[in-house]
């Protein structure tokens, strides 16, 4: 048995958006007690992570870090886009752009201060990510 | 005795052009065979270099080790452009100024070691002092 | 005929371009370098919008733009940017298109309405206005205020589309600074040489307005004048043709070089015609305009030629304006529509008719002084 559902979001300027409630919400629609959740995105400037979600400015340091390793320069040999869509190419193929959680008693299990979020690396834009629950 | 001239010179994108003989030439003008040499560049996004040149590909290693460092990124507080915002801090952080020992007549610079004029933001016209002083 | 006894706008705006230049290049410069860095990457297509002489700005400046940062550029007419333009165009991807609106006023409807439009789908917007308390500087993210004197002659447009040129110009060398598409080099000596056109043809002026007044003393009485350009030379053109309504309400028209010969080359009456060239040695389509203006001889229509090229290059017994080179092709636009200008400032004085018609009461009802500001209100679409 497997259920899938789309979730779609409007992100802010390089935006991390808590979406632990949206996996849980599927993974309790499902109906599915055991077996593993896939969450995945199709975009090349996002990316999906799990980090703490208690402090919001920890967010802000993870964009801040991560435009160190990776700037926003212009001259990368990307051409296509922008200097933010560049390097957003870059911290998306780093971060992943999804993950598989293992769903145990109804529930995607995450640690007490895990979260799982949707990073932005351009934005603002409409984005969407799926959800995929499949049973043992 | 003090002996100041000022050089002009065109330069290119990410450029670094040797003026070694200008300052041996303006050493030898000013008749001191015992001092120092002080070059200097007013502009905010250049600066004076001493490199180690064995040949123009370790130039070229310098300026992408520079650019490295200091990315030519588009979201510097400073929002003149990119390359000139990463310019500043270049030429803040690798100086815009060089002194030189003279004795007995000759720069103290070594073998391979060449003074170098840096454009971060070039091309441009761009002007560096030679100050001489000594006796 | 004593030239002083037929002063007009056009003239007295021509005779202080220079001095206006420098007043917007001096408030616009500072404007200008604080549009975000990042803003000016985000955009991937340009618009350039506005009614009247500030879309013929825009068509004007579109050369620069290409030329200078490499990006698509469009001029738009503003009912067309607010309500045909297909949405797909806008917001695709942050800040992008950038799109430029003008309204010295900051008050024509279809462009609040443009500008609304935009802002709603993700676009970024800059105003170029006169009025930075304006609905339209308050709908777009960035405005640019011209600062033009409040109390100076603007009427009909000369130093208004002059001001919006500029700006445009100074926009488009912000972008290629900043995206490095042109080197810095090339920035300061294109900033010089704005300037420096400006004050080398302000010295024409007066013999300018010499020639001019001898040619409208000729051509007052045609039919029409047609007017032909092409690419950065059509804009000069279609500004020509502007003025000849605007001045004294004549008929007339406009075209490019390649059109004319398939369109307005069959006009009735040709010798009653008079026709006006804008062309350069460096449009590309030189030699093509020069084939024009064998067919016009060939229809013995009076015809003014308004040039950077040798006089030898054209037909003896043309009127021809030598006017100087700029460094830059994309700069002609700023200053070769003066010669015709003072020719159609005489005209109207020569033919007693005010600008605008206000020789007529009936051009100056509410009625036909509201047609700018009006327009049903649609849903942004």
């Amino acid at each position: 048995m497997a259920y899938m559902e789309t979730i779609k979001l409007h992100t802010d300027y390089q935006g991390m958006h808590d979406v632990t409630g949206e996996v849980q919400d599927v993974v309790k629609k499902s109906g599915i007690e055991e077996g593993i959740c896939v969450i995945n995105c199709n975009h090349t400037t996002a990316g999906i992570i799990i980090t703490s979600f208690w402090d919001k400015r920890g967010h802000v340091d993870f964009q801040e870090e991560l435009d160190k390793l990776i700037p926003m320069r212009y001259d990368y040999l990307h051409d296509f886009d922008t200097p933010t869509d560049a390097a957003g190419h870059i911290k998306s193929a780093i971060c992943g752009t999804g993950m598989t959680l293992i769903v145990h008693e109804g529930k995607a299990m995450l640690g007490s201060s895990q979260g799982v979020l949707f990073c932005e690396f351009d934005g603002p834009r409409d984005r969407k990510f799926f959800v995929k629950v499949i049973a043992d | 005795m003090v002996y100041i001239k000022e050089f002009r010179l065109t330069t290119g994108r990410d450029s670094l052009q040797k003026i070694t003989a200008e300052i041996n030439e303006t050493v030898k003008e000013s008749k001191i065979t015992n001092g120092t040499v002080i070059v200097e560049t007013a502009h905010s996004t250049a600066g004076i270099l001493k490199v180690t040149s064995f040949g123009e590909e370790v130039l070229e290693d310098i300026v992408k080790e520079m650019r490295r460092i200091v990315p030519a990124r588009i979201n510097y507080i400073h929002q003149d452009s990119p390359e000139n915002a990463a310019g500043h801090i270049k030429s803040s952080l690798f100086g815009s100024s060089l002194s030189l020992i003279v004795k007995d007549g000759r720069l103290l610079c070594e073998g391979k070691q060449e003074i170098c004029f840096a454009d971060y933001d070039g091309p441009r016209e761009r002007t560096y002092s030679v100050c001489v002083m000594g006796e | 005929m004593d030239r002083k006894n037929y002063d007009n706008s056009l003239l007295r705006q021509s005779l202080r371009l220079e001095e206006y230049v420098n007043i917007v290049y001096r408030n616009v410069l500072p404007q200008v370098n604080k549009i975000p860095v990042k803003e000016i990457w985000d955009a991937q297509k340009i618009f350039i919008t506005g009614c009247g002489d500030s879309w013929l700005a825009g068509i004007a400046a579109k050369p620069a733009f290409e030329s200078i940062t490499k990006k698509e550029t469009y001029a738009i007419r503003a009912i067309e940017f607010s309500r045909i333009l297909n949405n797909k165009n806008l917001g695709y991807s942050p800040n992008t298109p950038l799109v430029i609106l003008i309204s010295f006023s900051g008050t024509a409807s279809r462009v609040i309405e443009g500008a609304k439009r935009a802002v709603e789908h993700g676009a970024n917007t800059i105003a170029i206005t006169a009025n930075p308390d304006s609905p339209l500087a308050k709908t777009c993210h960035h405005c640019i205020d011209v600062g033009l004197p409040k109390d100076g002659e603007y009427q009909p447009g000369l130093i208004t589309y002059n001001a919006s040129m500029l700006t445009l110009f100074m926009i488009a060398l912000r972008i290629g600074r900043v995206r490095n598409s042109i080197t810095p080099l090339e920035y300061e000596s294109m900033h010089k040489e704005l300037l420096d056109y400006t004050s080398r043809c302000q010295k024409e002026v007066e013999g300018y307005a010499e020639r001019a007044f001898e040619i409208a003393q000729k051509w007052k009485d045609l039919k029409a004048e047609d007017f032909i350009g092409d690419y950065a030379d059509f804009a000069t053109a279609y500004f020509g043709s502007a003025k000849v309504i605007e001045c004294f309400g004549g008929y007339t028209t406009y075209d490019d070089s390649e059109d004319w010969c398939h369109i307005n080359y069959f006009l009735l009456e040709p010798e009653k015609i008079g026709r006006v060239v804008t062309v350069n040695k460096t449009t590309p389509s030189f030699g093509r305009v020069l084939e024009t203006i064998d067919a016009v001889k060939i229809l013995k229509s009076p015809c003014m030629i308004v040039t950077d090229a040798n006089k030898s290059e054209f037909p003896e017994d043309m009127e021809v304006f030598t006017v100087p080179s700029a460094k830059y092709f994309w700069m002609h636009p700023f200053m070769q529509h003066i010669p015709f200008d003072l020719v159609a400032g005489y005209i109207g004085e020569l033919k007693g008719v005010k600008s605008f018609r206000q020789d007529d009461p009936k051009y100056n009802t509410d009625i036909c002084n509201n047609r700018l500001k009006s327009g049903t209100e649609i849903k942004i679409i």
